[in-house]
């Protein structure tokens, strides 16, 4: 099979539908609460049970596209946005330093940027963007800074805006966390925080975060398959349990 | 199309590959759940007057992994006097676990409507038919459904719409050539996306607006039936040798506008009116990502005598 020479009209274009794991990699993340594993070891296995699961579907990985970030001081790509039948092997997310929300805001932006371009490039129409966003809480950046990476992450008139769903573990508050929501209540589809639920144990809790989030990339798949272009990101937490408000 | 390199070719199991077909091949079809007598594929062809007609809808690999029905649906016939072919083709929408119901009697209503609209042979006047009719039927028939299925006595027609709710694309083409050799057509798209395109020698040409065209970002929501709409019918004439696609977005979204690779596919497959059932095999291509219900109805006006 070949592909033609003239096979990037805007009517050659594949669907594709990224996601984005957002993952706390502060100091904090690494001292087990309670369980045998720190939050840290839980998050290390998201990756790999999500793709596990769009793996065990022919054409789940067709339409899916998966990346991480990290963030402590400074946030870096953990995983660049890509297949996740070519990711091999499966990045590990490590701990240092301290907790700026800004700095993770700000190198999504860039990164969503660079992704779509690049899958513009390669012929694909994509879907906005959907970030899981995993933190234990208290980011230790100026509040001032954060408002406005989040406003700039989210500013209306940028088109790739993703929809933001944090996860809060540990010391992370319900009030802190439904500021960074995207879209919030009142729009049209908005998302909403989660918050692990006072003295369940971290570990477990993320270990969910993966079930949500499979289960989201499955739902979401479906409603491209079945509506083309007219669907889209649907976040699926139906199995979610009492670890989480 | 010198310089173009042939972007399709056969798999080994005899289906169309139009540019990457991912991962589809592999998909292994699962029965619908709880849907009984619903074929996975349905097909019909032949000729009335000057035109050849072919239509195939089928259940998409979305479906056929998952174990969901064919929500699809169309309609094609002709009026008593053989003068107008009559069609309709509607897409029942996902949500609703009876949508599939809800597209099937779109297309009923619609079509007899138009039967009946178009009693007066080639006499009739396109531009008077009574399409808020149709929709009222339409919406009644649902509603109907609805009541019974769900065995309440009442209900709004948002609530049906949780249930059973569909687009829907309705036409008529005349059989025969007026005095100018062309032949009068009527096209009403009454809800959500599906759309209509002509084929002519110089390439696709939507006649309806095409989903999604120039959007960077994918996504957007259809206006599904039963609902109160006021449809503006589009009348145009086709010509000697033009062709005229009806679709659901299942065939639509990869077609686009029809200037890229799927339409250059079909438009090679479509020069003449095919087979009917390898008609089926060419609406069913892999192609990534792409895995909705297709139903389309190709519409063949014969080109002059040479």
């Amino acid at each position: 099979m070949t592909t033609s020479a003239t096979d990037t009209h805007g009517d050659d274009r594949l669907l594709v539908l990224p996601f984005y794991i957002v993952v706390d990699v502060s100091l904090s993340m690494s001292v087990p609460q309670g369980g045998d594993k720190s939050a840290i070891q839980a998050a290390n296995e998201i990756l790999p049970t999500v793709i596990d699961g769009i793996e065990a579907s022919p054409t789940l990985g067709d339409v899916v596209r998966l990346g991480a970030v990290d963030f402590s001081d400074d946030a870096r790509v953990v995983l660049r946005l890509d297949d996740v039948r070519n990711v091999n092997p499966i990045p590990q997310f490590t701990v240092r330093g301290a907790t700026s929300y800004a700095a993770a805001f700000r190198l999504l932006r860039q990164e969503i940027e660079k992704d779509y371009a690049q899958l513009r490039g390669d012929n694909y129409k994509a879907y906005r963007p959907a970030v899981f966003f995993i933190t234990d809480g208290e980011p230790t950046d100026d509040q001032a800074d954060i408002v406005a990476a989040y406003n700039d992450l989210t500013d209306p008139s940028f088109k790739l805006r993703p929809n933001l769903i944090p996860f809060g573990v540990g010391t992370a508050t319900k009030d802190q966390l439904d500021q960074w929501v995207y879209p919030k209540e009142g729009s049209k589809k908005p998302m909403r925080s989660y918050v692990m639920r006072d003295g369940a144990d971290p570990a477990k809790a993320i270990t969910k975060v993966a079930e949500i989030l499979l289960s989201s990339v499955i739902a979401s798949a479906q409603s491209v398959s079945e509506q083309g272009s007219a669907g889209g990101f649907v976040l699926d937490d139906e199995d979610l349990d009492s670890d989480w408000n | 199309m010198t310089g173009t390199e042939v972007a399709w070719a056969r798999h080994p199991n005899g289906r169309w590959i139009v540019g990457d077909a991912g991962n589809q091949p592999s998909v292994v079809a699962v029965p619908p759940v709880l849907v009984r007598r619903r074929p996975d594929v349905t097909l019909d062809g032949g000729r009335v007057g000057m035109l050849d007609y072919r239509a195939a809808s089928l259940r998409g690999i979305g479906h056929l992994e998952t174990g969901k029905p064919r929500q699809d649906s169309y309609v094609v016939t002709v009026t008593r006097d053989d003068h107008w072919l009559v069609g309709c083709v509607a897409d029942g929408v996902s949500d609703g676990r009876m949508s599939h119901r809800a597209a099937d009697l779109a297309c009923e209503k619609l079509a007899a409507e138009l039967i009946d609209g178009l009693a007066a042979g080639p006499a009739a006047d396109l531009d008077r038919l009574d399409w808020a009719a149709g929709v009222a039927g339409v919406n009644a028939a649902i509603h109907r459904e609805f009541l019974h299925t769900a065995k309440v006595e009442e209900a709004a027609l948002a609530d049906v719409r949780t249930l059973m709710s569909t687009t829907a694309v309705a036409f008529a083409v005349a059989t025969q050539a007026d005095a100018d050799g062309t032949h009068r057509a009527v096209i009403a798209s009454l809800a959500g996306d599906s759309a209509a395109l002509v084929l002519d020698g110089d390439g696709w040409r939507p006649v309806t607006a095409v989903k999604g065209e120039g959007e960077e970002v994918a996504s957007n929501a259809v206006r599904p039936l039963p609902r109160e709409v006021e449809p503006e019918p589009v009348t145009l004439t086709l010509r000697p040798g033009d062709v005229l696609a009806v679709i659901t977005d299942g065939i639509g979204d990869p077609l686009g506008g029809g200037g890229g690779v799927v339409g250059r596919f079909l438009a090679e497959q479509w020069a003449e009116p095919p087979d009917t059932i390898e008609f089926a095999n060419q609406v069913g291509f892999y192609r990534k990502t792409f895995m909705d219900d297709r139903t389309v109805i190709a519409v063949w006006v014969a080109p002059e005598p040479t």
